[in-house]
C-alpha cells in the first residue's frame, strides 16, 4: 500500500470515528502521527499542525501562497497549483469566453474562502487538499511543483472504490500498464449493469435514484480498451448463459403448462349455453 | 390469459446484454427482458452511429429510448409490423471508442439539447498501453474471483428482481455530503462560474446518489438492501464525480478547439476556388452549420488573413476575401 492510500484510508476511518464529512470539516482532522516522513508526502505531524490553524492563520497563509505564486485571485490557485490538468485551457477560452478563472472547477469567488477550503471543495478531501496546499507552503522552487504533484489527484480517485473493487482496478493497472479510469469506469459499469432496477434510494423531494450509469469513453487504439473491457463483458455474458441454461431447462414444463391453458380455453369455447345461461334479456334485432 | 402471457414471455430467448443494436430492438428485447438491460462495449462506434441517427433521416438522432432507459421510465411502443412492448426499462452503458468519435458525440448539438450527454459520464485515456513484458503473468484468482461473485450475486438478487426495487435510505450524514454538493454547485452556477457548462453541472448530483448507490451495492453485495447508504460512499462517489466532471471540461475544451479548426478549414477552402474574392456573408450563406453569422464568419476570415493563408482587400466596412496569390518567381 503507498502512503499516499494509507493516508486516504486513515482519513476515511478518522472521519467516520468523528462524523465529519469532507464538506463539512471539523475542527481537527484525527490523522494519525505513524506516516512516515517523505520529502514529497508532507508528514503527518505537518498535516496536523495547518489542519488545526485558525481561520486567520489559514488566511494569512493564504496570502502567503498567494504572494509567492505572484497571483491575484484566490480561484487561481488552482490552475497556478495544477496547470497540466488543463491542457486545453486555452482553447477552452477561445470556446466559451469567460475569464480563465472561471473554468476551474472550484473557484469560489466569495473572498471569505480561504485556500484550504478552496482545495477541499476541488479535491473531495481535505487531506488531499492539504496534500497540495503543503508543497506551497514550504516554499518549493517552481521547478519542482510538477514533481511534487501527486499523481492520484490527475487520474481517477481509485481509492474511493470499495475494496473487492479496488484491489481489482490496482491489479489491472498494474499488469497491463493502463490508465487507472479505464478499469474504474468499468468497475462501476458492470456493477450498475448488474443492479438493474432492483436497488434504489430516495433522494430528494421524493426522487429515487436508480443505480444504472451511462459511461463513456475514449482512448487510441492501442490503449487497452478490449483487454481491459472483455473480462468484464464475460461476467454479463456468462450470467445470460446461465439464464439461458436454467430457461432451456424450464422450457418443457412451460410448454406443457401453456399446452394445458389452450386446451382449457378450447374447451370452455365449445361449450353449448344451457337455458340458465340466457337470463339476459335477448336484444331486439334491428 | 394472464398466466399464458407469463409463460409466453418465459420461452424467449433471455439477454442482459447488447452492442450494436437499434433502438426498436433495443425496446423489443428490454420488453422481453423485464426492462433491464446493458450495452457495454469495448468498441463502440456503431452504437454511437445508431445514437447519432445512422438510421434516420437527415440530422435527427436516436436518443428518446435511451432517455427513457436512465431515468427508468416505461416504454409503450405499437407498431403494426411487430410485437407491441410496454415495460419499464433501466439501461445501464459504457461505451469505449476513439477520441474523434467521443468528440463527434459531444459535437452533436442535438444529443446535449435532449439532455441526454448531460446523463453520460465520459472520460478520456491518455497513456498507450506498455509492451508486454517477457514473464507469463495471470491475474491473481483471489482478487478476481470475490469481484466475481460480487458481481453475480448482484445480477441474482438486484438484477432479475421484478416488481418494486429494494429503497435504501440514506444516513443523514451522507444526505449532507451529496445535498451539500448539490448546493454547492448551484452557488456556482447562479455566481456565474458554471454557467456555461449548466446543463451538465445541475446533474451531478444525482450522478453522486447514482454512484454512491453502485458503491454501496459492491460494499454489501446480496445484502445492499439491508444497510443504510452510508456516508463513506456519499463522499467517495462526490470526489469520482468532480473527476467525472472535470473531464467533461476538458472535453467541450477539446470540441470547442476542433470546431474552431473545422471552421478555418471549411473558410480556407471556400476562398481557395474563388478567384473573384468573397465577402463574408457569402461564406456564411454557403456554410451556416459552421458560422453563427456573417460576424462570425468575417471573425474566420480576418484569422486566416492574419496567419497569411488568404488576403484580405478593401477598407475596414468592406473588407474582400482572395485566395493567396502565388507569389512570382
Amino acid at each position: 500500500m503507498s502512503p499516499m492510500e494509507s493516508e486516504f484510508e486513515r482519513f476515511r476511518k478518522a472521519t467516520a470515528q468523528s462524523g465529519d464529512t469532507p464538506l463539512n470539516p471539523g475542527p481537527a482532522p484525527l490523522l494519525p502521527s505513524e506516516a512516515p516522513a517523505e520529502t514529497v508526502a508532507p508528514s503527518s505531524a505537518r498535516l496536523s499542525s495547518i489542519a488545526t490553524l485558525t481561520p486567520t492563520d489559514l488566511l494569512a497563509r493564504q496570502s502567503f501562497v498567494m504572494e509567492n505564486l505572484g497571483i491575484r485571485q484566490t480561484s487561481t490557485v488552482l490552475e497556478y497549483v495544477y496547470p497540466e490538468e488543463y491542457p486545453c485551457i486555452e482553447s477552452v477560452v477561445a470556446g466559451y469566453k469567460p475569464n480563465k478563472a472561471n473554468l476551474l472547477l472550484c473557484s469560489p469567488k466569495r473572498p471569505s474562502l480561504n485556500v484550504l477550503d478552496l482545495l477541499t471543495h476541488a479535491f473531495g478531501t481535505q487531506e488531499m487538499a492539504l496534500e497540495v496546499i503543503i508543497p506551497f507552503l514550504q516554499n518549493t522552487p517552481a521547478r519542482n511543483r510538477t514533481a511534487l504533484r501527486p499523481d492520484y489527484l490527475r487520474e481517477f480517485p481509485v481509492e474511493a472504490l470499495p475494496d473487492v473493487a479496488r484491489k481489482v482496478v490496482h491489479k489491472l493497472v498494474e499488469i497491463h500498464g493502463v490508465d487507472s479510469q479505464l478499469a474504474a469506469s468499468l468497475v462501476l459499469a458492470v456493477a450498475s449493469a448488474a443492479s438493474g432496477k432492483g436497488l434504489a434510494t430516495r433522494t430528494v423531494n421524493g426522487l429515487i435514484a436508480y443505480a444504472n450509469l451511462f459511461i463513456v469513453g475514449a482512448g487510441r487504439s492501442g490503449s487497452g480498451k478490449s483487454i481491459i473491457a472483455n473480462p468484464f463483458i464475460k461476467i454479463l455474458s456468462a450470467f445470460q448463459a446461465h439464464l439461458k441454461g436454467v430457461r432451456k431447462k424450464r422450457e418443457a414444463a412451460v410448454k406443457a403448462r401453456l399446452n394445458a391453458i389452450e386446451r382449457q380455453l378450447e374447451a370452455l369455447e365449445s361449450v353449448q349455453p344451457t337455458e340458465t345461461d340466457n337470463h339476459l334479456p335477448r336484444l331486439p334485432i334491428l | 390469459m394472464l398466466e399464458a402471457a407469463i409463460l409466453q414471455s418465459q420461452l424467449g430467448e433471455p439477454r442482459i446484454l447488447v452492442d450494436d443494436v437499434t433502438s426498436e430492438k433495443f425496446a423489443d428485447l428490454a420488453g422481453k427482458n423485464n426492462g433491464t438491460m446493458a450495452s457495454i462495449s469495448s468498441d463502440a462506434r456503431s452504437a454511437i452511429k445508431n445514437l447519432k441517427g445512422r438510421y434516420r433521416g437527415g440530422d435527427s438522432t436516436d436518443e428518446d429510448i435511451l432517455l427513457k432507459g436512465y431515468s427508468v421510465e416505461p416504454i409503450i411502443q405499437d407498431r403494426i409490423s411487430r410485437d407491441s412492448v410496454e415495460t419499464v426499462a433501466c439501461f445501464s452503458i459504457c461505451w469505449l471508442t476513439q477520441p474523434d468519435n467521443l468528440r463527434g458525440l459531444y459535437g452533436k448539438e442535438a444529443l446535449t439539447d435532449s439532455g441526454l450527454l448531460c446523463r453520460f459520464l465520459p472520460f478520456t485515456i491518455q497513456s498507450r498501453r506498455p509492451p508486454a513484458g517477457y514473464e507469463e503473468v495471470e491475474f491473481p484468482t483471489e482478487i478476481w474471483s470475490p469481484f466475481q461473485a460480487r458481481i453475480w450475486e448482484l445480477l441474482e438478487i438486484y438484477h432479475q428482481h421484478t416488481g418494486h426495487p429494494h429503497l435504501i435510505s440514506a444516513t443523514p450524514a451522507a444526505r449532507k455530503i451529496i445535498i451539500g454538493y448539490d448546493q454547492w454547485i448551484r452557488d456556482r452556477i447562479e455566481d456565474g462560474e458554471l454557467e456555461w457548462i449548466e446543463t451538465f453541472a445541475v446533474r451531478l448530483a444525482e450522478q453522486a446518489w447514482r454512484i454512491a448507490l453502485v458503491l454501496h451495492a459492491l460494499e454489501h453485495g446480496k445484502r445492499a438492501h439491508q444497510h443504510s447508504l452510508e456516508e463513506h460512499n456519499a463522499a467517495a462517489a462526490v470526489s469520482i464525480v468532480r473527476w467525472f466532471f472535470s473531464q467533461i471540461q476538458l472535453l467541450f475544451g477539446e470540441v470547442a478547439n476542433s470546431k474552431g479548426n473545422d471552421k478555418l478549414a471549411t473558410a480556407r477552402d471556400f476562398v481557395r476556388n474563388r478567384r473573384e474574392g468573397i465577402i463574408p456573408y457569402d461564406l456564411f450563406r454557403a456554410h451556416q452549420r459552421h458560422f453563427q453569422d456573417a460576424a462570425d464568419a468575417r471573425a474566420t476570415l480576418l484569422t486566416l488573413a492574419e496567419e497569411g493563408a488568404i488576403e484580405v482587400r478593401g477598407n475596414n466596412e468592406k473588407l474582400r476575401f482572395y485566395p493567396r496569390a502565388v507569389p512570382r518567381g
